[in-house]
């Protein structure tokens, strides 16, 4: 407040305020024409701000979902695999402190692992075990690093998973894999030239056992020279160094093994403290070993994983190339796959299916949010071209009217942008919170799926928003400026004649012309049919073609989105209902075999069927085992089928051997009704049977099962891409026997394989002897099948069915998989020898599933752990699988449950930011008409004949969008279910009705609520006033 | 014979303080053929008068009685079809509807009461307005004394009882204006159409048989020139 100051004010009070204010005043006019533009239409603003904000949400709520499915998806690999990103295979300490030096900050996690060298197995144990056993120390995490432990979530390098005992401690102490449990190795030559096998154990491997290995160092010849192999291949290389190249290196040609095993240490004796897991990611077995551990090849290795900060690939790259120049196989390898989860991949654009599906959202959102901003941005400005024609008469520049345009995108994009990614991450979170089962069974159980919000995802969201807002306003910023002012001042309406109406009226010479022959309606069907209002509607819609067009596509896309979305969700529970149905209708399952043919049942075919001739302890046990399992708590009705394989012989009639041919090119048929042919054979419980009678499918004479008896399955699942289904292949009311039969052995053979057509080897049907361990068929024995067969059982066929009724344990479509399939009473079998015995020879690949359905309320893990407890406690058979199918089909239902709540989500906020756009078009559109109601009311139009009138509009619009979305939902539906026909079968194409009946309502809703809104407007604007209608 | 008959006839815009009162007590008669000229001030109640004898608006006190029938005693459809026979209205800027060709602009109100078109009436009027050769136009083809004809034309298609235009003049040319305006007298001579005229025009209100002169909403004076 000096005086100075004050008198300077004093002097000239206001200039510097005129002043100020003229220099504002331009910009200040056109943003408060915006401002007050927008405010004038509230509605239509707030339903762009609402298209925007969806549009906006959708973005960010399809990044937001991929980022946290893909770090859900990172999540399980640094937990199954580590943090690792590059490995250094057979590293050192000097190394190692290059690393730490060129990397310093960003060197985040290291861990190294040493590899104390490889024993081989002898050339019986290499069968099983592969070529060496390889010994590495459990994997340390070096505390040097800058983050070193700091997340202590997930390892570096992972340890191997314990399933029995412990992990190594100390030295001398040793876990190995599940596939050495129970192995016990044996002494001799190895498959290296001159390398005797190095692991000898005091028995049977368990916990407990003591495990003596003398490791070397594998070297590898390769045209470099050899060079160490760490931890890896059990792979016998198949090639070997013949010579010398002219440029010195080593000749290497395909031949024998050409791995050394050198630097041979002394032997050691390890404890074997536990049993872990195999690692699959490394082929070869390796034993574990405490990181204290000395010994071994006198050359050990050390291998080292680290993780860092790196930002970028690039980065990365020169990191590792600083520290270990060359790269390639034997310099360094990385986790692609957790590098491409972390955004490191190697090749950028590379996206993955997820990113593929994510990409192809994205557009479709933005190619919507630009269709419906950018039409709603039209509208606003052909509704003010009188506004800026006056304006430009006053001097606007083109500029400035662009601006205008502009400064209402910002101002709407301000509105809707910030509050569409608050929406897009609020819906995701919601989305994820409820779909959580679903996930977790699509990533990995162990790994809960979380919402995670990038600060990368925001950006993009928000720059992909914004750049459709400046696309969308551009076009019709730039018609602004042209509007030119002479229209303005004309008053003109935006209504110019469609080239199509321009060529009509161009014929009409006559005044007489546009009306009818009698001059009482004009011309044109739509006045024959509905008069002046359908007359006056039909016309309107062909001056506004394009805008009529903009609200029909906003239309098809909606009904296509809901159509598609209901048909894809649809197509989902099918797809699930077959898969869960292809498991049977019980809920678990235990599958058992003899415990001496475990594990090699069907490998080694040398031993004779006779050999089995006492019978097999997993039937014979079967009904002991499913009287325990019945017993169960939690088990409310249980079953056993027994499946295998025989030599049976259909009598004639059995089979109608075109439709077979027809129905498989693959299953070999008898050549004529009674021929040869392998069968799988079933032999079910008591009570099972009796469901067949239950069922309908055998008669209630036949229901007893100690009669020895057949079920022919005459039907096979037939899908090979264009047609599928059931084909039948045995008459319905085919009736006669099948002949089980026993064939001899020969003194050096396998089992015999009796044939399924006619050969000329033998003029008729044969049977083939291998002979023992020749792989070739050159020198098979080959003798007509009757000279083979040693004992025969005839079985009367009572039935031929092609579903065995839902107290069957087996799906249908699992029992229509071969042909033949034969269901017999397993006690009946069981008392006939000779029919057992077919069972059982030949492939001897007999198996018997227990199915249990569960109790109300019964924890379907703990109850399958006290079936396979129960099998466990039964002497001579040993368990194959089990198979938690109720559990299979809670994943099966929470995946699909999850992909339908994403699809829906996204089909309903596509089609409300479709509908915003009818909304926009179609009152806007209407309310620009204010002027043209009044003139016809003022004329004459009464209120009837305005609702028809209206009435029409909307009908055709509805008419139009609803047949193109059906149309073209229906394209989608054909290829989807052509797509899904290859892999599921029993799929009908069907008209959805249902869903387009949806969709018509939504079609029809929204055009209500379009034009009742303008009308209300429109009305609300006295007849008198918009008559006038000259307001700006 | 007295064809419109006006008695206190009131519009009340709005409720309480903010109630503007556009007519009060307004009572006229105009007798078949007569040329009826309204001036008045901006504000004056012109336009009211004449949206409320076409039976555009509804007045809050008062009857308007065309051919003796009270026009406010129908209801709102029947209101539509008392517009479309027996009223033509023709406004300063046209009201043509923007879709429809001149043809069908001209026969909408004939073609809405779905009674045919006189052909001889139609072409003769296409004549007598200059628009031959301009059938087939949509308005936005047309300049503002076309469209003005146009708007004449559908007022008179229908031979209605009365003609109301409101300031027809207002927004052309001299020259377009003395042509609108002839036509609008000829109407009135050779067919005896009677007119009533709002003009803010000297000229237009001195060639009328009558000129009602409106001070707000009420008649100040009433004059005959011939």
């Amino acid at each position: 407040m000096t005086p100075r100051g004050s008198g300077t004010r004093g002097a000239r009070p206001g200039e510097k305020d005129l002043a100020t204010r003229a220099r504002h005043l331009p910009r200040n006019v056109f943003a408060s024409f915006t401002l007050r533009s927008l405010a004038a239409n509230r509605v239509r603003s707030a339903v762009t701000v609402a298209g925007i904000a969806l549009a906006t949400g959708l973005l960010m709520a399809v990044l937001v979902s991929v980022t946290s499915l893909q770090n859900g998806l990172a999540n399980q690999g640094r937990k199954s695999d580590g943090v690792w990103q590059v490995a250094f295979p057979n590293t050192d300490e000097a190394e190692l402190q290059r690393l730490r030096e060129a990397a310093g900050d960003r060197l985040d996690r290291l861990a190294t692992q040493r590899d104390l060298g490889s024993a081989a197995f002898s050339e019986e144990g290499a069968e099983r075990n592969g070529t060496f056993l390889t010994v590495v120390a459990l994997p340390e995490e070096q505390g040097d690093t800058s983050r070193a432990m700091g997340d202590d979530a997930y390892d570096v390098i992972n340890e191997p998973e314990v399933v029995e005992g412990r992990l190594p401690e100390a030295p001398g102490e040793i876990a190995v894999t599940t596939s050495l449990l129970d192995e016990e190795p044996t002494p001799g030559a190895s498959e290296l030239p001159g390398v005797e096998a190095g692991i000898a154990s005091d028995g049977p491997i368990q916990v407990g056992s003591r495990l003596t290995l003398t490791l070397g160092r594998r070297y590898s010849p390769s045209t470099s020279g050899t060079s160490p192999v760490s931890t890896g291949s059990s792979e016998t290389y198949e090639s070997v160094v013949t010579g010398t190249n002219p440029d010195g290196t080593p000749r290497v040609e395909p031949g024998d093994i050409a791995e050394t095993l050198e630097a041979v240490g002394d032997p050691r004796t390890y404890t074997v403290v536990g049993v872990v897991s195999p690692d699959w990611s490394v082929p070869g077995y390796l034993a574990y070993v405490s990181p204290d551990e000395t010994g071994g090849s006198t050359e050990p290795l050390m291998n080292a994983r680290f993780s860092t900060t790196c930002t970028s690939r690039a980065d990365l790259d020169a990191l590792v190339e600083s520290v270990r120049p060359g790269g390639g196989e034997s310099g360094y390898y990385v986790n692609e796959g957790l590098l491409t989860y972390e955004g490191l991949g190697r090749d950028r654009f590379a996206l993955d299916t997820v990113g593929m599906f994510a990409a192809t959202l994205a557009v479709t959102i933005v190619a919507a949010a630009v269709s419906l901003i950018s039409n709603s941005f039209a509208i606003s400005v052909s509704e003010r071209t009188r506004q800026f024609g006056l304006l430009s008469s006053l001097g606007a520049s083109k500029r400035q009217l662009r601006r205008t345009v502009l400064l209402e995108a910002a101002v709407l994009g301000v509105a809707g942008v910030p509050l569409g990614m608050l929406l897009g991450v609020a819906g995701a979170a919601v989305a994820f919170t409820v779909t959580g089962d679903g996930w977790a069974s699509m990533v990995g159980t162990e790994t809960a799926v979380t919402l995670v919000v990038r600060p990368w995802c925001v950006l993009l969201t928000a720059v992909l928003a914004c750049a459709t807002l400046l696309v969308s306003a551009a076009v019709p910023a730039v018609r602004a400026g042209r509007v030119p002012a002479v229209d303005a001042i004309r008053q003109a309406q935006d209504v110019r004649p469609s080239r199509r109406l321009r060529r009509v009226f161009s014929r009409r010479r006559h005044a007489m012309d546009d009306l009818s022959a009698d001059g009482r309606r004009p011309r044109g069907l739509a006045a024959l049919v509905g008069g002046v209002p359908a007359f006056l509607a039909r016309r309107t819609l062909a001056v506004s073609a394009s805008k009529s067009r903009v609200a029909v596509l906003s239309l098809a896309v909606s009904v296509t989105l809901l159509v598609t979305a209901g048909v894809v969700g649809d197509l989902l529970s099918a797809g699930l209902d077959v898969s869960t149905d292809s498991m049977g209708p019980y809920d678990l399952r235990v599958v058992v075999a003899d415990a001496a043919e475990e594990g090699q049942a069907g490998a080694d075919g040398g031993s004779s069927g006779a050999a089995a001739a006492g019978g097999s302890p997993a039937l014979s046990a079967a009904d002991d085992l499913l009287a325990r399992i019945s017993g169960i708590d939690g088990v409310s009705a249980a079953a056993y089928v027994g499946e295998g394989t025989a030599t049976v012989r259909l009598s004639k009639g059995l089979l109608d051997r075109d439709a077979l041919a027809d129905a498989s090119d693959s299953t070999t048929a008898p050549v004529d009704g009674s021929g040869y042919a392998t069968a799988s054979v079933m032999c079910v419980d008591d009570d099972t049977w009796y469901s067949l009678a239950d069922s309908g499918v055998i008669g209630l004479a036949d229901a007893d099962p100690s009669e020895l008896q057949a079920v022919l399955v005459g039907a096979l699942d037939v899908n090979d891409g264009q047609r599928y289904g059931v084909r039948r292949v045995s008459p319905a009311d085919a009736a006669g026997t099948a002949e089980l039969l026993v064939l001899s052995p020969r003194e050096g053979y396998g089992d015999p394989v009796a044939s399924y057509d006619h050969t000329d080897a033998v003029d008729g049907y044969a049977a083939y002897y291998t002979p023992t361990g020749a792989e070739d068929t050159d020198s098979q024995l080959i003798v007509p099948v009757e000279d083979a067969v040693a004992r025969s059982t005839s079985v009367p066929v009572v039935a031929v069915a092609d579903d065995l009724g839902d107290g069957f344990p087996l799906s249908a479509s699992s029992l229509r998989v071969n042909f033949p399939t034969l269901v017999m009473p397993a006690s009946a079998v069981r008392e006939t020898p000779d029919a057992l015995q077919a069972l059982l020879d030949s492939y001897r690949n007999l198996w018997v599933e227990y199915d249990a359905r569960l109790a109300e309320g019964a924890a379907d893990a703990k109850v399958l752990g006290a079936m396979e407890d129960a099998v466990g406690d039964t002497g001579g058979v040993s368990l194959l699988r089990s198979d938690n199918i109720a559990a299979l089909a809670r994943d099966a239902r929470a995946r699909s449950f999850t992909a339908q709540v994403f699809l829906y989500c996204f089909a309903a906020i596509m089609t409300a930011i479709s509908v915003a756009n009818v909304f926009n078009t179609i009152a806007s559109g209407m309310m620009l008409r204010t002027r043209e109601f009044a003139a016809l009311r003022s004329a004459g139009m009464g209120g009837r004949s305005f609702r028809l009138m209206m009435l029409v509009e909307c009908a055709d619009y509805a008419v139009r969008g609803l047949l193109i979305g059906a149309a073209l939902s229906l394209l989608v539906e054909l290829f989807l279910n052509r797509a899904m026909a290859i892999s599921v079968s029993g799929l009908a194409f069907e008209v959805p009705w249902g869903h387009i009946a949806l969709a018509f309502a939504v079609v029809v809703a929204a055009l209500a609520a379009s034009v009742s809104y303008a009308l209300h407007k429109t009305h609300a604007m006295n007849l008198v006033e918009a008559l006038r209608a000259d307001a700006l | 014979m007295d064809i419109l008959q006006i008695e206190h006839l009131t519009k009340t815009y709005g409720s309480g303080d903010t109630a503007v009162t556009a007519l009060s007590d307004v009572s006229l008669t105009v007798a078949a053929g007569e040329f009826v000229a309204i001036i008045g001030s901006s504000g004056s109640g012109k336009s009211t008068l004449l949206h409320l004898i076409g039976g555009v608006d509804r007045p809050t006190s008062g009857t308007v009685r065309l051919n003796g029938e009270d026009v406010f005693r129908r209801s709102d459809e029947e209101l539509a079809v008392f517009r479309r026979r027996e009223v033509g209205l023709v406004y300063q800027f046209y009201n043509l509807v923007p879709v429809l060709d001149v043809v069908e602009n001209m026969c909408l109100p004939v073609l809405m009461d779905g009674r045919p078109v006189n052909e001889a009436r139609l072409t003769d009027m296409l004549r007598v307005l200059g628009l031959e050769g301009r059938e087939h136009h949509l308005p936005n083809q047309l300049s503002g004394g076309q469209q003005q004809r146009v708007a004449i034309g559908r007022a008179l298609m229908n031979a209605p009882a009365v003609v109301l235009a409101d300031e027809p003049t207002g927004n052309l040319d001299s020259r377009n204006s003395a042509e609108i305006m002839g036509l609008l007298r000829r109407s009135n001579r050779e067919l005896g159409q009677t007119l009533i005229v709002i003009t803010h025009d000297e000229d237009v209100a001195l060639s009328a048989d009558r000129v009602v002169a409106l001070e707000d909403g009420r008649v100040a004076s009433d004059t005959r020139t011939r």
